[in-house]
């Protein structure tokens, strides 16, 4: 029974006897991040011979609640073959990149991405020989979806968040700084988007935000996009309080957390820029909390204000 | 002569520079004198050119700002910000 999506691209890998192992298209990256009630879930699959891949009936389902997207312009092609001449074995140490006025070029032993910076058109290649098919996928859908929160004024995140009546509260910070368990302090009242990567994105002047659709390999249910009314940087200690920090800092900070293209100049200078606009639209700071019950209700409080 | 890093991923926002250093992957931000310095910081500068600069816009006098940008410049050089040659 195939419960997530490295098991799936097990079976199919296993079942296809075409060359071109696995092929499908995701659509319309553009057209989620311009429109507040879509989803990173909405995403459209066309999956070839699915009949054979023996998947069960409740991911075929999740497939398809992902296939509702349908726009002509701005597409994302991810195809699954064979790499000639490529080894499964040795380092990954051959990474090459290329970037002019139009495209950005990646290339690795594993995946080719080539995305035309300004249309946001996207092809990608992934070796389908390699052992760790599903790990790449991710990266490279990981990859696309956060080129594309760039170029749409955001950026993904490496943060939980909560919501509640369509206001969302971020929380951001390295590993083990306390993502998940304020998130579970907070819910309820509060329900979670993602405890661990999320994707802002702006329209119509607005930050939105939207859980990234994978976590752990699995295929999430995700809410709506919901809007921003506070981020935090996180700061485990022995009291629960906001703390006030210059721009620069907080600047630094988010930057610390995001998902940067270091490869492109282009869009390291234009998360530079988003980030900047977010700090000087979104109210922030630095959010210091004891792991504690006890100080639910404080952060509770603090966040409100922003409600 | 001064080389700017080509890697860095250049912003000024409201009179402050964000500096991403791709080779490093760090995050720079500078001061208000610091912003000053790197931006009349050309690859012909000269020492007493940029420190004419600081007095101009911070009123300060010619040792300091000499100081100040000795020190600003030796501190982009030991980060890989800049290349300092004798040309």
């Amino acid at each position: 029974m195939a419960t997530n999506i490295a098991t799936f691209f097990a079976y199919y890998i296993n079942l296809s006897k075409e060359k071109n192992i696995f092929y499908y298209n995701i659509f319309y990256f553009k057209h989620i991040l311009q429109n507040m009630n879509i989803t990173f879930a909405e995403i459209d699959f066309e999956i070839k011979n699915i009949e054979k891949c023996g998947i069960s009936d409740n991911f075929l389902y999740k497939l398809n609640s992902i296939s509702k997207i349908l726009h002509k312009d701005n597409p994302v092609k991810i195809i699954f073959t064979d790499f000639p001449n490529i080894s499964n074995s040795g380092r990954n140490n051959h990474n090459t990149y290329f970037e002019n006025s139009e495209y950005l070029i990646f290339k690795d032993i594993n995946i080719s991405i080539k995305t035309n910076l300004h249309s946001g058109n996207t092809i990608a290649y992934i070796n389908s020989k390699s052992k760790y098919v599903d790990v790449l996928f991710i990266r490279v859908i990981n990859a696309v979806i956060c080129i594309r929160a760039v170029q749409l004024g955001g950026f993904g995140i490496h943060s939980s968040a909560v919501y509640k009546n369509s206001n969302a509260h971020v929380f951001f910070g390295h590993s083990g700084i306390g993502k998940s368990t304020i998130a579970t302090l907070l819910c309820p009242p509060y329900k979670l988007i993602n405890d661990d990567f999320n994707i802002i994105y702006k329209t119509n002047n607005t930050f939105k935000i939207a859980s990234s659709p994978f976590k752990l390999g699995k295929l999430l249910p995700m809410p709506s996009a919901q809007d921003i009314k506070s981020i935090w940087a996180l700061k485990q200690g022995n009291s629960t309080k906001k703390i006030s920090i210059p721009r620069q800092e907080m600047l630094s900070l988010l930057m610390g957390s995001s998902y940067n293209v270091i490869n492109s100049k282009y869009l390291t200078m234009r998360l530079i820029d988003n980030i900047a606009n977010l700090y000087s639209v979104i109210p922030n700071g630095i959010l210091g909390f004891e792991n504690n019950q006890g100080s639910a209700s404080i952060i509770n409080s603090i966040i409100g204000e922003y409600e | 002569m001064y080389t700017k890093n080509d890697n860095l991923a250049i912003r000024e926002i409201e009179n402050e520079i964000f500096i991403f250093d791709r080779d490093k992957s760090q995050f720079h931000t500078f001061n208000a004198t610091g912003t000053c310095i790197w931006k009349n910081l050309k690859s012909n500068a000269t020492i007493n050119e940029l420190s004419e600069s600081l007095m101009n816009d911070f009123e300060i006098d010619k040792i300091q700002a000499i100081q100040d940008t000795k020190e600003f410049l030796s501190s982009l050089e030991s980060k890989g910000l800049i290349r300092i040659t004798n040309e």
